[in-house]
């Protein structure tokens, strides 16, 4: 993907509702606005005191003078605020989205990606990200708002000439497309950059770990060499990053230069004007500069966009309805040198056992579709669980891993966790021996009361069919009873992978790894 | 330590800095004088005109340069000098604790320190811009510039404060936030299974919301201590007007210098308001560079081999006296959890002790342990890490600790990632072929023989003994590879 389309899709996932859009907009414009005309302002109005114009319109302008002198403070507080309202806003979608694509993730890219390294560090990209609406997107057309008013104010300067105004245009429309494109140029530098750092990294982690050990054997020269050589790469890639950039500047001096010059000999021949087009081509330089900022600081949020990228599951499309009423085939699994084909009908209870190690928990997992199969492959009523759409497959088919994680919070919350459940979940925790109310606040529940927590929720919204990995561990023998008499009341059909013999009991059928 | 005063980053990349700091002031300062005259000379249709505004556009533009090239390369220089000790602060013995990740972030934020000090050293001529507003302006103008500065001291100080609260608050709303959310990635699995991905998001959603509204209470404080310097430049461009306006129609003034007067009166609040903005950079970096320079001041000189001297390694251990000379072998003896690695650990100098004083060793020491690992790359350069040795020696070495197998025939053999690839047992006697390359004089052996079978465990035990000029220190719970000239029991 090259680096605007990323651009794109990152402003499109975050953007804001449209009323804190145009707000911040608004607010900026306005901002600027009134610190650019209180400088040209300042000016006029020395320039008409020289001239000795009438004292009455020097004061009515020396009021409007101090009137936004007051009030530049207060709007570029508002300007900035409502520039964090909006980056906070693109902040909390971005994370909506990262949210929901890590919990789209099949079993193997969770167990590929769902390192705690790799979550915290999508928690700092997904918040160094603000930045494309804080100092990129805001400041670039905040800059071009400014750039057209600039545009619209030379043609109202007394005796302006369209071919000149025409031309102050196309100077920084040309300024402005060779920004961007050098802009694309240190994009690709970046990813250089990117690479070496990485690389960097990966050597120093390695001869942090070592280094005490051969600094004792006076013995480094080795790694030494290696830790320089990717610093010194590093810095060389910085370096042509940095040279990258010079395309950008070249084109602001050229079309700053050609700017001023216009608007300083060919706009007006009264002084005041003079003045007044001069400084508006003067300011160009800076719109221009803050326009280049703003693209080089979207470049330096392309390693953060990359990586958030990885997070994105690998997404099955699949439409199929949910075949409701149906018994489940896992065909040709294989498992060691021996091939399986299981058959388990509708409503029974399926016990899966095996000693550790063996494929239990991924054989679960393909059942419930939370991964494909490495080998064979499982059909619903004929149907491959692959091709069920999956909100209808989740909507019929739960999957309960063996640790609960998510288990803090109100127990209304944990349970329904937005589902429309269909059972009374405070009774079904009475039967467990539990006194909890939707009201109760879980803090720090025992493996126990997670386990239990698991269970009743999996079985909340009455699916069609319950996978439950390891179910009762945590639980003595009375309290797994009253689990098990609990799961009696549900028509589902359970497939529980388990070490438990009252659990292996109480299934009708036993699918042996 | 302020890190902006300059005496607290010396160097000439840091001089750079400065000097480049001033001239970017220096040349704002120009640009806008010439500014000045091109508008007077404008009013007064002088060919001096073009002139004026060329170098206004000129200086600008070269100021410009200066922050963006200058400053970047003089900061890419401090990174890559903090990059260069990289290697010093990993091999320091005693190093602060801290992960690997965070010292290299230290050493980019060390590449701002050249903003900060350029920010300083406008700052430094905010004086000048003063007496030009005092020369141009007249004493009224500089009485209003220069109170409005001295007002601006106190607000900011105390809007800084504020920041600082609200921004305390908000680091603790963050820290939740953030433990909720990776609570919830990292269950991602158990809520996919149950079909509430998109209520997990709404969950973060409504949570971040809420984290927001802490976030923009300190945003708003944070931007009032920047606004005081607008604020205040605002109006003292507009009072600086009001009164070269009066002094221009009193004809008590021209309109060059009531031009000059208001320019720098801009230039003089931009030169603090410059230096507000980099300001906050600078703690950071100046703790990068405290971490840096700890480094160094921790290394010293010390006698040739270890010496211990009443020293107590983990609590309620008996205090260990130990003075090692050359062909010594010490057993260190104790059960398990006794202390005896950390004892090792202790006179090596990777622990301080919590009792006593160590001496360090000067002389090369080889560790072997399981706990220790190699690195990614050939057998000869772990083999060998200084690169100095023929491959005759270090066959000749392998030889020595019996690490015969295939795997061995070939020095260009790569380890895996990490250097894995190797049984503990075949690692501990790599680690001490390596000292042997190495020309160690203390081998410090931890619990290293219940990893060998006697098959391997005989020749090993030959190996050291011929290292008779070697002092060897062995800790073990059963029967050590040596035989000791001195047993010291570790016991609580």
């Amino acid at each position: 993907m090259t680096f605007s389309a990323r651009l794109m899709k990152w402003l499109r996932l975050g953007q804001p509702t449209y009323p804190i859009l145009a707000n911040a907009l608004i607010r900026s414009l306005v901002s600027s606005v009134a610190a650019t005309g209180l400088f040209i302002a300042a000016v006029a109005l020395l320039i008409m005191s020289s001239h000795q114009v009438p004292i009455r319109s020097i004061a009515l302008f020396l009021v409007i003078i101090e009137l936004v002198a007051f009030l530049r403070s207060p709007l570029r507080f508002l300007d900035r605020l409502s520039a964090h309202q909006l980056g906070f806003a693109a902040v909390q979608k971005w994370r909506r989205q990262v949210s929901y694509w890590v919990t789209g993730w099949d079993s193997n890219q969770a167990r590929e990606l769902g390192q705690g390294e790799i979550l915290d560090r999508a928690l700092v990209d997904t918040e160094d990200l603000q930045e494309l609406w804080l100092r990129t997107l805001l400041p670039a057309v905040n800059a071009l708002l400014v750039l057209t008013l600039s545009v619209l104010t030379l043609a109202l300067v007394p005796g302006a000439k369209l071919s000149g105004v025409i031309l102050y245009a196309l100077l920084v429309l040309g300024g402005i497309g060779v920004i961007g494109l050098g802009t694309q140029r240190l994009a690709s530098t970046e990813e250089l950059v990117r690479e070496a750092r990485g690389r960097f990294r990966s050597v120093a982690t390695e001869v942090a770990r070592v280094a005490p050990s051969l600094r004792l054997l006076k013995s480094r020269k080795v790694l030494e060499d290696r830790l320089d050589q990717a610093g010194d790469w590093l810095n060389v890639v910085e370096r042509r990053y940095e040279q990258s950039g010079r395309i950008q500047q070249w084109a602001l001096a050229l079309a700053s230069f050609g700017a001023l010059l216009l608007t300083s000999s060919h706009f007006a021949s009264e002084s005041l004007w003079q003045a007044v087009a001069l400084l508006v081509g003067f300011s160009t330089f800076d719109l221009l500069r803050q326009l280049q900022i703003s693209f080089a600081s979207a470049v330096s949020l392309n390693e953060a966009m990359t990586r958030l990228e990885e997070l994105e599951p690998t997404s099955l499309s699949a439409s199929a309805p949910f075949p409701y009423r149906a018994d489940i085939h896992v065909h040709d699994y294989v498992v060691g040198n021996e091939t399986h084909t299981f058959h388990i009908p509708l409503g029974t209870r399926v016990a899966v056992i095996g000693p550790s190690g063996i494929g239990k928990s991924t054989l679960l997992q393909s059942i419930a579709g939370m991964a494909l199969p490495v080998t064979g492959y499982v059909t619903i009523g004929g149907v491959p669980i692959s091709a069920v759409d999956s909100d209808a497959l989740r909507e019929f088919v739960t999957y309960v891993p063996t640790e609960s994680q998510y288990v803090t919070g109100y127990l209304g919350d944990l349970v329904e966790l937005g589902r429309d459940t269909t059972r009374d979940f405070e009774s079904d925790f009475a039967s467990l021996g539990l006194d909890w109310n939707s009201r109760t606040e879980l803090v720090n529940p025992s493996r126990g009361e997670r386990s239990r927590l698991a269970v009743v929720r999996a079985i909340a919204t009455s699916p069609a069919i319950v996978v439950l990995d390891e179910p009762t561990s945590g639980l003595g023998d009375k309290e797994t009873k009253q689990l098990l008499d609990l799961l009696s009341t549900c028509d589902s059909t359970f497939v529980v992978a388990t070490h438990d013999p009252l659990v292996m009991d109480w299934c009708q059928q036993r699918i042996q790894l | 330590m302020n890190l902006a005063r300059p005496h607290a980053f010396p160097g000439v990349a840091a001089r750079t800095a400065r000097f480049s700091g001033t001239c970017c002031a220096l040349l704002n300062g120009l640009s806008a004088l010439s500014l000045a005259e091109a508008i007077n000379s404008a009013t007064q249709k002088s060919p001096n005109f073009l002139a004026f505004v060329l170098l206004a556009w000129a200086s600008r533009h070269l100021s410009h340069l200066l922050t963006s090239r200058v400053l970047i390369r003089v900061g890419n220089l401090e990174k890559n000098r903090a990059r260069q000790k990289l290697f010093t602060f990993f091999s320091a013995t005693q190093r602060p604790r801290g992960l690997v990740g965070d010292l290299l972030n230290d050493t980019d934020r060390i590449g701002q320190v050249a903003s900060v000090q350029a920010a300083y050293a406008g700052l430094r001529l905010a004086p000048l811009f003063f007496i030009v507003v005092f020369l141009s302006g007249g004493w009224l103008s500089a009485l209003i510039a220069a109170t409005l500065v001295v007002l601006s001291v106190p607000f900011y100080i105390k809007a800084g404060r504020l920041a600082e609260k609200y921004g305390e608050e908000y680091e603790v709303t963050l820290a939740d936030f953030e433990l909720r959310q990776l609570q919830v990635l990292q269950a991602g699995q158990e809520l996919r299974g149950l079909g509430a991905g998109a209520f997990a998001a709404d969950e973060i959603s409504a949570l971040s919301e809420r984290e927001h509204l802490s976030a923009l209470k300190a945003v708003g404080a944070a931007l009032q201590s920047s606004l005081v310097t607008e604020f205040l430049s605002g109006v003292g461009i507009g009072l600086v007007a009001m009164v070269c306006g009066f002094a221009l129609l009193g004809a008590r003034t021209t309109l060059l210098r009531a031009l000059v007067a208001i320019f720098f009166t801009n230039e003089l609040f931009a030169s603090v308001r410059r230096f507000g903005s980099e300001f906050h950079q600078s703690q950071e970096a100046e703790k990068a560079i405290l971490t840096f320079r700890a480094v160094q001041q921790s290394e010293q000189a010390t006698t040739p081999l270890p010496t211990l001297s009443n020293v107590v390694a983990v609590p309620g251990s008996r205090p260990v006296t130990l003075q090692l000379t050359p062909g010594m072998r010490v057993w260190i003896k104790g059960h398990s959890g006794s202390g005896k690695t950390a004892l090792l650990e202790t006179m090596l100098g990777l622990r301080l002790p919590i009792e006593g004083t160590v001496s360090k060793g000067s002389v090369s020491i080889a560790y072997v342990s399981p706990s220790e690992t190699l690195f990614s790359g050939t057998l000869r350069e772990n083999l060998d890490p200084s690169g100095v040795h023929g491959d005759l020696t270090l066959y000749e070495a392998l030889h020595r600790v019996n690490l015969g197998s295939a795997r061995f025939n070939s020095l260009s053999a790569r380890l895996g990632p990490n250097g894995e690839g190797l049984s503990s047992g075949e690692l501990v006697r790599f680690l001490v072929a390596r000292g042997i390359v190495a020309q160690a004089e203390l081998f410090v052996l931890d619990d290293i023989a219940g990893l060998l079978d006697e098959a391997h465990k005989k020749p090993l035990i030959a190996c050291l003994k011929s290292l008779t000029k070697a002092c060897l220190v062995e800790a073990s719970t059963t029967t050590p590879l040596i035989t000791p000239s001195l047993t010291i029991e570790v016991a609580k």
